[in-house]
């Protein structure tokens, strides 16, 4: 069933089209359906590299910064794009990818996948996190390219792509009204599949009480566990107060 | 951000003429610190090569030696049946360190050449000693609470970031250099070095050098009698404002042996060799303890924001040997 009094239905916001306050349906917000703006799955162009004139001021000051200069000499010795094939969500790409390109912004600008979030674009906040190879990972902070041959999943990915069904996960998370704007949720969400697994696998926390000598099987998972273990996703609405719950509950399998 | 080229090293050899051929390459492993980097401005590289696939096993050897793969991730190293039993304090550095996501992505080589986290070195619109000798350090007259108080110099009051280092350290692990010019190893104290006048290195790696592996000896009771404490600003995914990574074996209530090594207070984990010596054959009270961690900071050079770090450090240390020793009741120890 759908999570308690969230409206599926909206007051029209300031432009036509528009969604609920946080331009997100609840659905969305679980990474059930798509994001509006989603793309066709056509490449997209390749970035172009900003050349500068004549140096600026601020590079002939005292303290000038370190900041990346475009040198064409290397430019043309090297290639600073590379042939990628890609494994998003069980469909294979193949682009041309500048090496500078981050997975996040491959899979929002070249896919139209918007479900993964960009937070901080620096590993701090969690919103970015998806799977590779069913680990999850900062997306901001992978480049593209390394990622060739690996089988990505993201947030759309995670439940049944034909309407089927939704991620035990994704439902707890309704069930418990588990976000309150919805930004961090994708990368919650991703974040506590992949919690459940490493706890399956008796990957240990900073919390774990001294197992017996030798014993490395499954975690039970308990609040504290969970939220340590959730510790690399923020959520800045302060909705952890239902996102532990929500985890414990995929956790011990309990549907409603 | 540079373009740069990048390509995937096959071998290690492979990696290290990548680098060797070009003067602005760099070594990736993770990225969780290097990406970032190079997206503030702070690291430019004309080439990136990907060592992230090079090394990813963990070996026991004939002589009871654990080999711990370059490339093994920070999540598969702390999670290690081998590493929990045998080397807890490393186990549980690891677990405190970063978060779940950022150790599955993280390398045990780049986990020891991460850069320090200090806001001035990563802030390309301020001078800094570490980024661009010479330019100056605001950290002394600004914001210095986190930085170090012992190693330091006038140049450079840098932390170095890593908890997995400051287990490392204490467990007297040995880190194997491929190079040009060949193999080296090298304990931790050699690996890394004190900035002096020349806080731009903060390793005595040369350009080309590629940490391999990293040694464990073998297991004995004192890495089995060891832990890692961690004090720090919230209660999970935060920077240590002061850790310590401890073991101890008694004999009679006497030390037999005992190692110490702390983070967060030197320009690299800070093995007080001082306060071990100290304590070797004596009885081992809070009180011997503390006076032996005074004796290791007697050289300590704190600044106003940051003092409080040496009271601290004893008290981490205080802490993790009587726990390690079962002098406290279990229950009144804090959280790791």
């Amino acid at each position: 069933m759908w999570g308690p009094a969230l409206p599926e239905a909206w007051p029209a916001g300031p432009y036509a089209g528009d969604g609920p306050a946080s331009g997100l349906t609840s659905a969305q917000k679980a990474g059930v359906v798509p994001a509006r703006h989603t793309r066709p799955d056509t490449p997209g162009p390749t970035r172009q590299v900003r050349q500068t004139g004549g140096p600026p001021a601020w590079r002939r000051s005292r303290f000038r910064p370190t900041v990346a200069r475009v040198t064409p000499t290397h430019l043309a010795s090297e290639a600073t794009t590379s042939t990628v094939g890609l494994s998003i969500n069980g469909r294979h790409h193949q682009w041309d990818i500048d090496h500078r390109t981050s997975l996040l912004d491959t899979l929002r600008e070249r896919l139209g996948l918007t479900g993964t979030k960009k937070g901080c674009d620096q590993g701090q906040c969690g919103a970015c996190t998806v799977l590779i190879d069913g680990r999850r990972v900062n997306s901001c902070l992978v480049l593209a390219v390394t990622t060739q041959g690996r089988e990505i999943t993201t947030i759309e990915g995670i439940g049944s792509a034909d309407g089927g069904g939704l991620h035990p996960v994704q439902q707890a998370f309704l069930d418990h009204d588990a976000y309150q704007c919805g930004y961090c949720t994708p990368g919650q969400i991703c974040s506590a599949i992949a919690v459940l697994d490493e706890a399956a696998a008796g990957w240990p926390s900073a919390v774990t009480a001294q197992q017996p000598d030798g014993y490395d099987g499954p975690v039970g998972l308990d609040a504290a566990e969970v939220r340590e273990r959730m510790s690399g996703n923020l959520c800045r609405c302060g909705a952890y107060a239902n996102i532990v719950p929500a985890v414990l509950d995929a956790a011990n399998g309990e549907q409603r | 951000m540079r373009p740069f080229g990048y390509r995937q090293a096959g071998s290690a050899q492979d990696a290290i003429d990548a680098v060797m051929a070009d003067t602005e390459a760099v070594f990736l492993g993770g990225g969780t610190n290097l990406v970032d980097l190079m997206r503030l401005g702070v690291v430019s590289p004309g080439r990136v090569v990907d060592v992230s696939g090079l090394a990813t096993t963990i070996d026991l050897l004939d002589a009871g030696t654990l080999r711990i793969g370059a490339g093994v991730r920070n999540s598969d190293l702390a999670a290690d049946p081998r590493v929990r039993r045998h080397y807890p304090a490393l186990s549980q550095a690891l677990l405190a360190g970063a978060s779940g996501q950022l150790r599955n992505m993280a390398t045990v080589g780049g986990n020891l050449l991460q850069r320090t986290r200090c806001l001035y070195f990563q802030d390309v619109s301020k001078p800094c000693n570490k980024r661009q000798n010479g330019t100056g350090c605001p950290a002394r007259t600004g914001i210095h609470r986190d930085l170090g108080v012992i190693g330091t110099s006038e140049s450079c009051i840098a932390t170095h970031p890593s908890d997995m280092a400051v287990a490392l350290t204490a467990l007297d692990a040995v880190a194997l250099v491929d190079g040009p010019t060949g193999s080296r190893r090298l304990s931790l104290d050699q690996f890394y070095r004190l900035p002096g006048d020349d806080p731009t290195r903060d390793t005595t790696l040369a350009h080309g050098e590629l940490i391999t592996a990293v040694e464990l000896p073998p297991p004995s009771a004192l890495t089995a009698a060891s832990g890692y404490r961690k004090a720090r600003d919230r209660a999970s995914y935060a920077f240590a404002v002061g850790s310590v990574a401890g073991a101890v074996t008694l004999v009679d209530g006497a030390v037999q042996d005992v190692r110490l090594a702390f983070g967060a207070v030197a320009p690299r984990p800070w093995r007080a060799h001082t306060a071990e010596n100290a304590l070797r054959g004596g009885q081992l009270t809070g009180e011997a303890v503390a006076a032996a961690i005074d004796a290791e900071f007697a050289a300590a050079e704190p600044l106003p924001d940051n003092a409080f770090k040496i009271l601290l450090a004893r008290n981490l240390g205080v802490a993790m040997l009587s726990d390690l020793a079962g002098l406290r009741d279990e229950a009144a120890g804090g959280t790791r």
